[in-house]
């Protein structure tokens, strides 16, 4: 190069190689001495490659700059290491260099540029810019990370502020409430939560975050859709972006379904509960009434509805209610005889018979005859339901339910319990029945027991149980109990005269007249035995009862049964022995029998067809 | 049996902070430093190794001349000048950073642009930050078989010295 242009052309850390394509030294600026320990390079004529091998390899580069072919090549910020220790760095510029001399354009020349200040310089600044970008990918990757777990979770994630203003949400919450991102964020809470106010969940986050164990909280979601979700949340506060202003983050676990089958076992628990209850109560009685009547009461508290009433079928389409369950202020059904009303018509019976049920939800809505309607408006009954009791082939009357408050949407599986139910009432009814049969029965056989066949007055047994019964009542009411034996008199002859038959008859007659000579419930007439007879009046004095004895006395004798062998009279006559005690504690009827038996010893042997009232 | 001694340029190519200086100060100072210090701009590395040539069963002495390239960060790319020359690549990624496993294939491309008729091998560093099944995992993730000039990866370890001569021996038996 042209010396005189080297000095003032140059700049201070500028300096130059001329090198051939061999890579010999041929020139270099006086500066370039000051790289020479750096580089190792000692003069001229030796390959530059050596010393710098950052040009090893780019031969072919060099070869194109001489051809012309390519004007420059850089290799910027070249580190050097210096024998003290220290870095330095270098931008090296290559271009062809022609030899002004020599006219060979094989020639490169180097130069280099100290750029060492200015790359220490930038060595801080870079450092921090790389230690930035490390934050930054860290951040991200943590961010890119913490969003994908959030992505990940299926509970709803909501952030809202202090105001109530929803901050953020997470794609599950977009998932469950039908929701966009857009319609949520920066919108008040009470878009999803209508029911709650701000203040109720700002205080629900402040008091969630107090407590160390946070509680969860169910609170209903609404949908885009307008549905309702039961979602089960915890709170927790977290700093927002602003130094010490908190927003709320909810967490929040759909449990709509979790609830529903919570609903659904209570449901069938009760239910379980309620058939249990019933079967019980059939187990325990066999009172048609009280089976019914609990009925209707469990059935109106599984309902929860304003009246339930069992409705039991009679003779000519009409029926009647027989009892009934009902809430405070209704109008009651019970003991009412309804005619031909829709639900109750006989012409629906077939269908009872097979089971089929009578749902109205809206009185308003559904397709129900005038006069039902008229009946049901008049007992301000919403919806009805109407379920057979089907007691084998007949339908025995129906278990109806009244809501009255409001219409009502029957569930399937309240029709289904209901007739479960009915079908163990219908088992219940039936045993009840037949156990009135069997009372009746009984009440019957009882009779028979203590009824002389003959007669038709109580027999001997039944006699000696009653008076006993009496004597200890009326020792207690210290009253007197009084009691007439009688006797027909001379009726062996009677019978030896006129056959046994006639006997029988003429005893028949006799025992009538007793019976319908007795007034007052308590007294009672007996066949004592044989053709003898005795009548207990309890709380009658002797003379009452000498009275009703004379009075019998001429009541058989206006009989004017023919006695042609008696010599007491023509006709059949009685002769009665009368006794009265107040009896005392501690004895026993058998006393006062043994007076009036002896009174009518007495009335015997005085002539017969007479009345002795015996003397105590 | 002769020993011939050959210069070749091979460089280190990667996002920036994966570990490049300090795979090479492993492999040539057989040291580790924790202290990050970043490469501006591009700092020349010399190591001979021995490679055996298959063909003649020779044995050369090869003169690594290894480029530490400043890293690629989100602002400024690798400067192709640098790349100019190489015979040999070794692209390096940090196994804890997905990004500079995405960019691998960036490196790569730019690598063979350049140098059409190089080789290259891929480094996961910083191995010894990962369980082994992690690294399997990753392993068959970066497998790049399809491209026959790239050797089979392998994970590497600055800090323990994990495959650090294998990657810079391999890539030599190849560029030979």
């Amino acid at each position: 190069m042209n010396f005189a242009l080297t000095k003032p052309l140059i700049p201070k850390n500028l300096d130059y190689i001329i090198v051939n394509q061999d890579f010999l030294v041929l020139e270099t600026s006086d500066g370039v001495l000051r790289f020479a320990e750096l580089l190792g390079f000692t003069g001229l004529q030796e390959d530059l490659r050596i010393y710098l091998s950052e040009l090893v390899g780019s031969e072919n580069t060099f070869e194109t700059i001489c051809q012309g072919k390519q004007e420059n090549f850089e290799l910027k910020s070249i580190t050097k290491l210096t024998p003290q220790g220290n870095l330095v760095y270098l931008d090296l510029h290559i271009l062809k260099y022609i030899d002004s001399d020599t006219d060979d354009n094989h020639h490169l020349i180097i130069f280099f540029e100290d750029v060492t200040a200015k790359k220490q310089l930038s060595q801080e600044y870079h450092k921090l810019k790389q230690d930035c970008n490390l934050l930054v990918e860290q951040l991200s990757s943590s961010q890119a990370y913490l969003n994908t777990v959030l992505a990940s979770i299926s509970d709803i994630l909501l952030v809202i502020t202090p105001s109530g203003i929803i901050k953020d949400i997470n794609q599950a919450t977009i998932n469950l409430l039908g929701y966009g991102k857009s319609e949520l964020i920066g919108q008040s809470a009470r878009i999803i939560f209508p029911e709650q106010t701000h203040d109720f969940l700002s205080k629900l986050g402040q008091e969630s975050s107090h407590c160390s164990c946070s509680q969860a909280i169910n609170l209903l979601c609404k949908t885009k859709a307008g549905d309702k979700l039961r979602v089960s949340f915890s709170c927790f506060q977290i700093q927002s972006g602003v130094r010490n202003q908190f927003d709320f983050v909810y967490i929040g676990r759909n449990i709509t379904k979790q609830r529903e089958a919570e609903l659904f076992q209570q449901k069938q628990a009760q239910q379980q509960n309620l058939l249990r209850i019933i079967m019980q109560q059939i187990r325990q009685s066999l009172q048609l009434e009280e089976i019914l009547r609990t009925t209707v009461q469990q059935v109106r508290q599984f309902l929860n509805c304003e009246r339930v009433f069992i409705y039991r079928y009679l003779a000519h389409g009409q029926g009647r209610v027989v009892v009934e369950s009902l809430a405070e202020g209704c109008t009651s059904l019970e003991g009412q005889t309804f005619n031909r009303s829709s639900c109750l018509q006989e012409r629906y019976l077939n269908s009872y018979q097979r089971g089929v049920c009578w749902a109205i939800g809206n009185l308003i809505q559904e397709k129900i005859e005038p006069e039902h309607i008229d009946m049901l408006v008049q007992f301000q009954v919403k919806a009805e339901l109407a379920i057979p009791i089907v007691n084998g082939e007949e339908v025995w009357g129906l278990l109806v339910a009244h809501h009255c408050c409001q219409p009502r949407c029957w569930q399937p599986w309240e029709l289904d319990l209901i007739k479960q139910l009915n079908e163990e009432l219908a088992i219940a009814i039936n045993q009840a029945e037949l156990y009135q049969k069997l009372q009746d029965k009984n009440r019957e056989l009882l009779r028979l027991a203590t009824l002389d066949e003959l007669t038709q007055l109580s027999n001997r047994r039944h006699f000696n149980q009653y008076v006993y019964k009496e004597w200890r009542r009326l020792a207690r009411e210290e009253k007197s109990l009084s009691l007439i034996m009688c006797d027909v008199d001379h009726f062996k002859l009677y019978n030896d005269t006129y056959g046994h038959l006639d006997g029988d008859f003429c005893l028949q007659r006799v025992a009538s007249v007793l019976q319908t000579s007795i007034k007052r419930p308590a007294d009672l007439a007996a066949r004592y035995g044989g053709e003898e007879f005795a009548i207990i009046l309890p709380n009658t004095s002797a003379d009452g009862a000498v009275e009703l004895a004379k009075r019998i006395c001429e009541r058989v004798h206006a009989l004017q049964i023919p006695h042609e062998k008696s010599s007491a009279s023509d006709y059949v006559t009685l002769s009665m022995g009368v006794a009265s005690r107040i009896p005392q504690p501690r004895t026993e009827p058998e006393t006062l029998v043994n007076e009036a038996d002896r009174a009518l010893y007495q009335a015997k042997e005085q002539g017969r067809n007479r009345v002795i009232k015996a003397i105590i | 049996m002769n020993i011939k001694k050959i210069s070749q340029k091979i460089c280190l190519v990667g996002d920036f902070s994966v570990g490049k200086t300090s795979l090479i100060r492993r492999f040539v100072e057989r040291q580790f430093k924790d202290q990050y210090l970043s490469t501006v701009g591009v700092k020349i590395s010399r190591k001979s190794i021995e490679v055996l040539r298959q063909e003649t069963e020779e044995k050369d002495l090869l003169q690594l001349l290894i480029w530490d390239i400043e890293g690629q960060t989100k602002f400024k790319g690798i400067t192709p000048s640098y790349l100019q020359g190489a015979k040999g690549a070794v692209i390096v990624a940090d196994v804890t950073r997905a990004e500079t496993l995405a960019h691998l294939q960036d490196h790569l491309n730019l690598f063979f642009s350049i140098n059409p008729q190089g080789f290259s091998i891929v480094a996961l560093n910083k191995a010894d930050l990962l369980s082994s099944e992690e690294l399997t995992t990753l392993l068959d993730n970066h497998k790049y078989s399809h491209l026959s000039q790239v050797i089979p990866t392998y994970t590497t370890s600055a800090k323990t010295g994990k495959n650090v001569d294998q990657i810079f021996q391999t890539l030599a038996n190849k560029i030979i």
